[in-house]
């Protein structure tokens, strides 16, 4: 779908059903790293309520934002998020949201390749990373993320469409075994009925309490704000413009649920339960390894789950990177920039610190790329009511609209300010940096037309 | 018909995947044969379901 009417509407012809969303979110959503963030939570010491609870009021919130903000601006322009962004900031400024876009998908394939890597562990039995570890754990870690890498970015290269078509056919059979992952864990807990499932989810499963060494404590709070903001990069920072400008309708942003709540409530509890197993038979191995993990629940399917889990997500992440950077230099192949950016992301891989950390890996990537998604909401609800056009460096010939550039650059200032400085969370400062992000907006919009760029005023007016 | 006995199969497979892990949670089945019968039933649907799912009619 990415490379259709890229710089053009979506004709009427192009649009999908329902359907096709549905498939599409619940594919893309449970993923390897699901088994990665399900077990950093038990890490986080979380309790029973804060999780099931916080979880579903988060996945609901990020269901509607794809329905209320992204979908209805998806299904009126009909463009990708790189061209709108292009005709309300200009090229140059466009080129830096691809940069910063790039490398954060490196960084989140490099995890999912981290993932998979734990597989091999279980076959070759080389050391792996704990839940503190930062660098590569020996010789055998490296060989495996390195094997892993190159096979999935020489196939992100030239044989995406087989992945994807991998990843369609195991969807669904992955969902099944996400929640067999569940049954296993459970029984191996003592939980013998569904109908004991909520006492025993909290007086053995999530007991909440001290989080373990070296990791933050999780509130309602934060389950509620993680599950709402882990994409947000992708529904209130407006990159699932580029899915929905397909949509018939913008209520099929309601079709992200398939995604939010297989992936990111049913995976996520599921794989937190396999932790909680673990701990129990020794408290002393703290370590989050997917491979293991599955293995010891469901044996080679379970291994099968993550590498396929892992391979198929890191692949379109791969090779969206390559988009992104590739825009930055368009007459470099498309091959080779995949090349560079995948040998980018295995030497990620190799470190565990991104997938170890991938909590706050995650809101930080929706925290530096919302902002952009303010520009966009502001530009095209609230433009005219404040005295503006839309799509400003269209209409003036700008290739930089620096009222653009300072919002982006100032909302993320000051909410790393805010983080290190002020005592707010991570996880909880993107929901204040976006109205920061949009107030800035409308103040420099007005600022910068007045003052920085009256001939383009001159030419929007005209 | 090759693609509809394609179909049936997989979609045997499917609740093949399921049904070992039910059983397993109610106590009716070991964790060693579960797993066994969960990898035969991956093994069939990823065989299976190549030979119909995205494929033309």
């Amino acid at each position: 779908m990415d490379n259709e009417y890229e710089r053009e509407a979506v004709p009427e012809r192009a649009r999908l059903g329902f359907s096709s969303f549905v498939g599409q979110y619940a594919g893309e959503h449970t993923a390897g790293t699901e088994l990665m963030i399900g077990p950093l939570f038990v890490a986080a010491g979380v309790s029973a309520f804060d999780l099931i609870v916080g979880l579903l009021v988060g996945n609901l919130l990020a269901v509607l934002s794809w329905t209320f903000m992204t979908a209805p601006i998806a299904t009126r322009t009909r463009l990708t998020l790189y061209y709108q962004l292009e005709r309300i900031c200009g090229r140059r400024l466009v080129t830096l949201y691809n940069l910063a876009n790039g490398l954060m998908f490196c960084l989140l394939a490099g995890s999912m390749i981290t993932v998979s890597a734990t597989a091999l562990g279980v076959w070759f039995g080389f050391a792996m990373p704990g839940l503190t570890d930062l660098y590569p754990t020996g010789l055998g870690w490296v060989l495996a993320v390195l094997a892993i890498g190159a096979a999935v970015t020489v196939v992100a290269a030239y044989g995406y469409a087989f992945v994807a078509h991998v990843a369609n056919i195991a969807a669904p059979w992955m969902v099944l075994v996400f929640i067999a992952f569940g049954l296993v864990g459970l029984r191996q807990l003592g939980v013998d009925s569904l109908g004991e499932f909520w006492q025993k989810a909290r007086d053995v499963i999530w007991v909440g309490g001290d989080p373990l060494p070296g990791q933050v404590k999780f509130t309602f709070w934060h389950m509620m704000f993680f599950a709402w903001f882990c994409n947000m990069a992708m529904h209130i920072g407006m990159a699932d413009l580029t899915v929905f400008r397909f949509a018939k309708h913008s209520w099929y942003g309601v079709s992200s649920a398939s995604g939010m709540f297989l992936g990111h409530y049913l995976a996520w509890i599921t794989a937190s339960i396999l932790y909680v197993v673990q701990l129990r038979a020794d408290p002393t191995n703290t370590a989050v390894l997917p491979g293991p993990l599955a293995y010891s629940a469901c044996g080679i399917a379970g291994v099968i789950c993550v590498i396929v889990a892992g391979w198929t997500t890191a692949n379109p992440t791969i090779y969206r990177a390559g988009l992104a950077f590739q825009a930055i230099v368009p007459r470099a192949s498309r091959y080779r920039v995949t090349l560079v950016t995948g040998a980018i992301t295995t030497i990620v891989g190799l470190f565990p610190a991104v997938a170890m950390q991938l909590l706050e890996f995650v809101a930080l990537y929706g925290m530096l790329l919302m902002p952009m998604g303010a520009v966009v909401f502001v530009d095209f609800w609230l433009g005219e009511r404040f005295g503006f056009q839309p799509n400003l460096a269209e209409r003036a010939g700008l290739d930089f609209n620096w009222a653009a550039a300072l919002t982006w650059f100032l909302t993320i200032a000051v909410c790393t300010a805010l983080v290190l400085r002020g005592g707010i969370q991570l996880y909880f400062v993107s929901l204040p940096g976006w109205f920061l992000a949009a107030g800035l907006y409308i103040a420099l919009n007005r600022l910068y037309r007045q003052q920085a760029a009256p001939s383009a005023v001159a030419a929007v007016r005209g | 018909m090759i693609r509809a006995a394609a179909i049936v199969v997989s979609l045997l497979a499917l609740v093949g995947t399921m049904v070992p892990s039910i059983l397993f949670f109610y106590g009716m089945m070991g964790l060693d044969r579960m797993k066994l019968w969960m990898l035969v039933a991956t093994v069939v649907w990823f065989v299976t379901a190549t030979m119909w799912m995205g494929q033309r009619r």
